[in-house]
């Protein structure tokens, strides 16, 4: 067994099951990993291999068969629903792969929707300044780019204060360009508030900016190792 | 098609279910209604026919005011066009059963053979149970009023009220309950005999009745058989024999009349015969009894006087006897002293007896003596010395002894003297008696004299007491007799006041008689040239009724459903737009994979149509069957009608099927169509989201900033979709529309009676006269009127029903009661002239006032002229003057003024009252008195019109009912449809709210708030779009005499907002399940 709360983020023996007819199927089998705080930390794997999943139960979104997810020491698997969705609401931020913006409310307001329930949020227009919106606080999403949308989802995750930020794929729908802009975001916001990021991507290029990279094949955790020399995004050509 | 595709079209319709089932059930419940309102009225129309035609019921009934006479069969038989007739005899009396209280009775002699299937035999009754009447003395019955339902098989029937001759038998027993195909209806049949109600009609067999007479006949109108009893040509055919009938009417009406007139006459000279043999007797009858009064007033008189002297005589003596006793007295004293003095002279006679006694002796010793001295001296010389001696002594011998006899002869002559005396009284038997005799007589007769006056002394006393029992006795006679005379007396007072009360009640009824005559002669006068009606089956109150309820359910029929069936199509094929909308990545992938529009088309179609069609089918099966069902339920309290059948009526669901599928359809189409016109790369994208944008809320400054940030959301949200924005409204709006005019329904028709009889109405009782005289002074009708402790006020009137137009030329034609008081005031008093808008009208000389619901349909108002057709036929032109607010029957109030332009005779034929009486058993005992009186044809309380108006709105009220859990239902489908589409369409929000941290209360909170909102609008929305809606289905469902309420009450409105909004919460609180089993995962994929 091994001793998960001395690290900030751990999976001990994780296991999550989908029964489909008589097939059980193990979307996730036997994790176990740990990100410590403050980590840029880059989970990859092929479609299919268990990386959703494995966000799903980290960000409390889906529990776990078997096994123990512990955050900051509280165990996020003996969670009930309603504790489930407190953690969601005051520890996890979230930034989608298809940003999932609320699109009748501007960026200002898709912030504010989200820091209306926490307890310490921070102010929602510096957010969207500081991921380099400050002019387009009153647009709606309609009238913002794909970069610009995801940048209001990355602010309306930061906004509250989470202990830790997830995103999924969160460069899946962008070009090229605009997807390096954002990762550069999130690597920028690791480093100078000292928040621990997890990005799950099937891209492996991705990897060289990380502090710590998770490989998932097939369910299962094939390697978790530190990178000790970490390199900014703009020097990763993919 | 293929069968992955055909596969994939189920798996589409399994994935859908609910909205499946949505589509499914709102179509069901459209066509449920369509269907079912509008097959209830054929339905009661087939009904009907059935029962016409199935018990043959007549075409044209004859009736005449003079009855019908063999002849007049006869003339009505020739008639061209008349198939059948069948002459009734029947009679209206009263009767009653075990000892009940009395019933208004019909009798009708039933042909002779009752069942035989022959035209001619019309009207056949149903026999329920028992049998049909044999013999005179047996009937069968019908009840017509609650108070007759106790009667039973084997009850005697005793009749009363009917005229000498009419009937064979007198009681009549119950031998079977039959159903007179004219009687079906629980409405009241009226009649002029006993309390005005029908309580039984009472069937006999051929021969019970005896008159003369027909009451009615009945006629087949030849040709009208053939077609449907609520038809044009029906209508048509039966007319013309009216009409043909109506031709002859006048000339069998004055035959009739000419036939009547003559046996009236006889019998009246028969009556007047008889009276004036009768009012002979009873005065000679009179005459002798008086004799005998006066006969023994004489004998009284006498023995009175008798009476009188008696009692004088008696007083008379009373008064003598102290005189006759003082007499007796004094005569005993008398007497007593007579014998005193008897017995002192008898002392003295006795004393003289001795005395002479006594004497006589010494008479001789003194002649003794003398002779010796007359010796001596002869012997003795003269000189002797003794000489002298001796002559002195014979001197003195010589004077003695003529001293003793002188002594003696005075004695002697006082006792003779006595005994004269003596004698001369009787006390002695001889003036001779020698002394000693008559001592011894004397004495006898002094002891005689004591004895008389001892005697005498008895005699008195006794006679005392004597004559004063005498007097006792007297006085017992005296007072025997006065006992005997007060007797005699008080039996004479006795017998005058019977005899003056005899006489006053023979004078009274003699007076009466009289009366009698003077109005049997009058009546005789008054047989008018009678009058024959010529009826159609619209004369039978059962079959009239029976059409209004038909006419009424099809007018409201004719209306909401309508809506309703609208507010489903727009509910259904909204959802099957918004169907095709959210599949247009799949039609994009599968116009991709090549498949035809027709084919991607087809999927969508298969399912529109097949949700509506089955909605359809059972909405047929519901609508057909329950509905009609539950309504014809809900009549069969007021209509005994066997003959009502479920049927499906063809065209009703060709058009349920075509409207329903072709909406649903058509749009589903129309949603194809517009996705597929794109190009398959477009529809393959995403659509792009609709932009959020700034609403106009955002514009009012101070009102944005003060809203949370969540309102701001749900404001924004709300007018994002538009299309969702309005087909939520438009569904909520619909539904709320449909219980307001529900409700309003029910507001508009159940109080129209309280409010007619309640306030527009203030009499409780109409009286039709058949002529003024009613109204005479002294006349029995106003006598009874004054009398009668339940009449509060009565005032005369005279209606009419007159025809009015909307101009001279006679466009327009509706029928309105005329009314005008014979008092001005009397009208306001008796109806209440109020405008719409509750101002009060004002009646004076001139005035022109028409009741609203016939001002409405002239289009006349205030100031505008009207026509009115007098008696004259020739058209009056009035100014209105005022239009008031009126719900049942039509009437047009006019002063006399007025009235005069219009009829020719205007003498009150009505008269309105209002009374006391507070229940049915009051009313019929007033009304049983009033249809006593002379020239009172019929009395009508409002309660019973009231009653049976109750009994129409107590149905329709049903039927409102059930519109209302219609609409109640399709207010919950609906709102489950609507919110479970914007539900599902939001998803990915949802969840994505959800991963942000949001607990499910304020998800629910989130995604409720805008629904409930939704619903408000709609339900705002729904009430303004209600209330025309209401008054155009409440104007189409009015008749010519009927207004409904056209105002709302605040309930209704409360009562259809409360329910949409309690149905919005409630599938809101039913969604949260739905909405809590999003699952979070759903944030992950991409935009559809």
């Amino acid at each position: 067994m091994v001793l998960v709360d001395e690290h900030f983020v751990s999976f001990a023996d994780v296991s999550k099951y989908y029964q489909t007819g008589d097939v059980r199927v193990a979307a996730a089998d036997h994790m176990t990993f740990h990100v410590n705080k403050g980590e840029f930390c880059i989970i990859v794997g092929p479609s299919g291999a268990g990386k959703t999943t494995l966000l799903n139960m980290l960000g409390g979104m889906d529990r776990c068969d078997e096994g123990r997810i512990v955050l900051d020491g509280a165990e996020v698997s003996r969670f009930d629903e309603k504790e489930l969705t407190a953690y969601r609401r005051y520890d996890v931020g979230f930034v989608f792969q298809f940003y999932n913006l609320v699109q009748n409310l501007t960026a200002l307001e898709n912030v504010e929707l989200a820091i209306e329930i926490c307890k310490h949020p921070l102010d929602p227009a510096e957010t969207l300044r500081s991921v380099g919106l400050g002019q387009r606080l009153n647009n709606f999403p309609a009238q913002l780019s794909g970069g610009e949308q995801q940048r209001v989802a990355i602010a309306r995750a930061l906004a509250k204060n989470p202990k830790i930020l997830l995103c999924d794929e969160p460069t899946g729908a962008l070009d090229y360009k605009t997807g390096k802009s954002v990762l550069a975001l999130l690597q920028d916001t690791c480093r100078k508030t000292g928040r621990t990021v997890i990005v799950i991507t099937h891209n492996s290029a991705l990897t060289g900016m990380a502090d710590r990279i998770v490989q998932v094949r097939s369910g299962q955790i094939i390697s978790n190792e530190v990178n000790e020399h970490p390199v900014p995004v703009e020097e990763i050509e993919w | 098609m293929n069968k992955t595709y055909r596969k994939n079209m189920w798996r589409e319709l399994a994935a859908n279910k609910s909205r499946f089932a949505s589509v499914f059930g709102i179509v069901l419940l459209g066509v449920m209604m369509l269907s079912g309102l509008l097959s209830v009225g054929p339905g009661m129309r087939r009904a009907g026919q059935r029962w016409y035609s199935g018990q043959n019921v007549f075409d044209i009934r004859v009736v005449s005011t003079l009855g019908l006479s063999g002849a007049d069969i006869d003339a009505i038989a020739a008639v061209e066009g008349v198939e059948a007739v069948m002459p009734v005899k029947s009679v209206d009396c009263e009767g009653s059963y075990r000892g009940g209280s009395t019933l208004a009775v019909r009798l009708q002699q039933l042909p002779v053979y009752p069942q035989l299937a022959d035209k001619a035999n019309m009207n056949r009754l149903v026999l329920e149970s028992g049998r049909l009447p044999e013999t005179p003395a047996e009937c069968a019955v019908q009840v017509l009023d609650s108070a007759a339902d106790n009667i039973r098989l084997g009850d005697v029937i005793t009749l009363s009220g009917y005229a000498e001759g009419d009937l064979a038998e007198g009681e009549v027993t119950v031998v079977g309950f039959v159903t007179d195909p004219l009687y079906f209806s629980n409405e009241t049949e009226s009649t002029t005999a006993g309390n005005g109600a029908l309580g039984l009609a009472v069937y006999l067999p051929d021969g019970s009745l005896e008159m003369d007479y027909y009451a009615s006949c009945y006629i087949k109108a030849a040709g009208a058989g053939q077609y449907d009893n609520y038809s044009d040509e029906y209508q048509a055919a039966v007319d013309a024999v009216k009409a043909r009938l109506e031709g002859i009417a006048a000339g069998q009406a004055v035959q009739r009349r000419d036939e009547l007139i003559q046996s009236a006459r006889d019998q009246l000279d028969e009556a007047r015969a008889e009276f004036e043999r009768q009012e002979a007797d009873a005065r000679a009858q009179l005459a002798e009894a008086e004799a005998q009064l006066n006969e023994a007033k004489a004998e009284l008189d006498e023995g009175e006087a008798a009476y009188a002297s008696g009692k004088a005589q008696l007083d008379e003596q009373k008064a003598a006897l102290p005189g006759t006793m003082a007499s007796g007295a004094d005569q005993l004293v008398d007497a007593q002293r007579q014998v005193l003095e008897f017995e002192a002279q008898l002392e003295q006679i006795k004393q003289l007896v001795t005395l002479k006694g006594v004497a006589d002796p010494m008479l001789g010793y003194a002649e003794d003596i003398l002779h010796n001295a007359e010796q001596a001296l002869e012997e003795a010389e003269p000189d002797d010395v003794n000489y002298v001696e001796l002559r002195d002594i014979l001197n003195r011998a010589q004077a003695l002894y003529d001293s003793t006899y002188d002594q003696l002869q005075s004695y002697q002559a006082q006792l003779d003297e006595g005994k004269r005396q003596m004698y001369a009284q009787g006390l002695i038997s001889s003036p001779d008696l020698t002394n000693e005799e008559l001592v011894a007589e004397a004495e006898a007769a002094l002891r005689e004299m004591k004895l008389q006056v001892l005697s005498g002394q008895l005699a008195l006393n006794t006679g005392n007491a004597e004559a004063f029992t005498a007097f006792d006795a007297a006085e017992q006679q005296l007072a025997d007799a006065r006992a005997q005379l007060d007797d005699g007396w008080a039996q004479y007072n006795e017998g005058a006041a019977e005899f003056a009360r005899q006489k006053a009640d023979a004078e009274a009824q003699l007076a009466d008689a009289r009366r009698q005559l003077a109005d049997a002669e009058e009546q005789v006068d008054d047989i008018t040239a009678g009058e024959w009606y010529v009826l159609d089956r619209g004369s039978v109150v059962s079959m009239v009724l029976f059409e209004q309820n038909a006419d009424r359910i099809e007018s409201i029929a004719r209306v909401f459903p309508v809506f309703f069936f609208l507010v489903a199509a727009l509910v259904a094929s909204t959802t099957m737009t918004r169907m095709v909308e959210e599949n247009r990545t799949q039609m994009g992938t599968f116009k991709a994979l090549g498949y035809t529009d027709g084919e991607i088309t087809a999927k969508y179609m298969v399912y529109g149509i097949s949700a509506g069609l089955l909605g359809c089918i059972a909405g047929m099966a519901l609508g057909f069957c329950l509905i009609p069902w539950i309504i014809w339920w809900a009549y069969s309290t007021v209509f005994a009608l066997p003959t009502f059948r479920l049927a499906v009526y063809p065209a009703l669901a060709v058009m349920s099927v075509v409207i329903s599928i072709g909406v649903v359809g058509l749009t589903t189409l129309a949603a194809c169509r517009v996705s597929l016109k794109e190009k398959p790369a477009a529809l393959l994208l995403p659509r792009a989201p609709a932009a959020g944008k700034r609403i106009f809320l955002e514009r009012v400054g101070p009102l944005w900033r003060r809203m949370s940030f969540s309102q701001k959301t749900t404001a924004r949200n709300m007018f994002r979709y538009k299309k969702r924005f309005y087909m939520t409204v438009l569904g909520v709006a619909g539904c709320t529309a449909l219980l307001l005019i529900g409700f309003g329904l029910q507001d508009s028709i159940v109080e129209i009676v309280a409010r007619q009889y309640g306030s527009v109405q203030q009499a409780d009782l109409a009286i039709s006269l058949s002529s003024d005289k009613a109204l005479d002074e002294g006349s029995s009708l106003t006598e009874t009127l004054a009398a009668r402790d339940e009449v509060e006020s009565w005032g005369a009137f005279y209606t009419r029903t007159v025809s009015v137009y909307a101009d001279a030329a006679g466009a327009g034609e509706l029928s309105v009661t005329l009314v005008a008081a014979e008092e001005p005031q009397k009208l306001t008093e008796y109806f209440r002239l109020e405008s719409a808008l509750g101002r009060e009208l004002p009646f004076i000389d001139g005035s022109v006032v028409l009741t609203q619901k016939t001002a409405e349909l002239l289009g006349a108002s205030a100031g505008d002229s009207i026509w009115v057709q007098g008696t004259d036929g020739s058209r009056v032109q009035l100014t209105l003057t005022g239009v008031t607010e009126n719900y049942l029957g039509a009437y047009l109030y006019v002063t006399q003024n007025t009235l005069a332009r219009l009829v020719a005779d205007s003498a009150p034929n009505t008269v309105y009252v209002r009374t006391s009486c507070a229940d049915d058993t009051q009313r019929q005992t007033l009304s049983t008195v009033l249809l006593g009186c002379n020239y009172v044809s019929s009395t009508a309380f409002t309660a019973d019109s009231a009653a049976m108006y109750d009994s129409t709105i107590t149905c329709i009220n049903y039927v409102v009912v059930l519109i209302i859990a219609c609409a109640a239902a399709l207010a919950a489908v609906v709102l489950y449809n609507l919110i479970s589409v914007n539900i599902g369409e939001r998803k990915k929000e949802l969840a994505t709210i959800k991963v942000l941290g949001f607990f499910d209360k304020e998800v629910y909170r989130y995604i409720f708030r805008e629904i409930e909102l939704l619903s408000v609008i709609g339900a705002a929305v729904g009430l303004a779009i209600g209330v025309p809606l209401h008054q155009f289905v409440i104007r189409t469902v009015e008749s010519e005499q009927m207004m409904f309420i056209r105002m709302l009450e605040p309930t209704s409105f409360l009562y259809s907002v409360a329910l949409t909004l309690l149905f919005t919460v409630a599938v809101c609180r039913a969604m949260r399940r739905q909405v809590r089993n999003i699952s979070m995962v759903e944030s992950m994929k991409a935009p559809e």
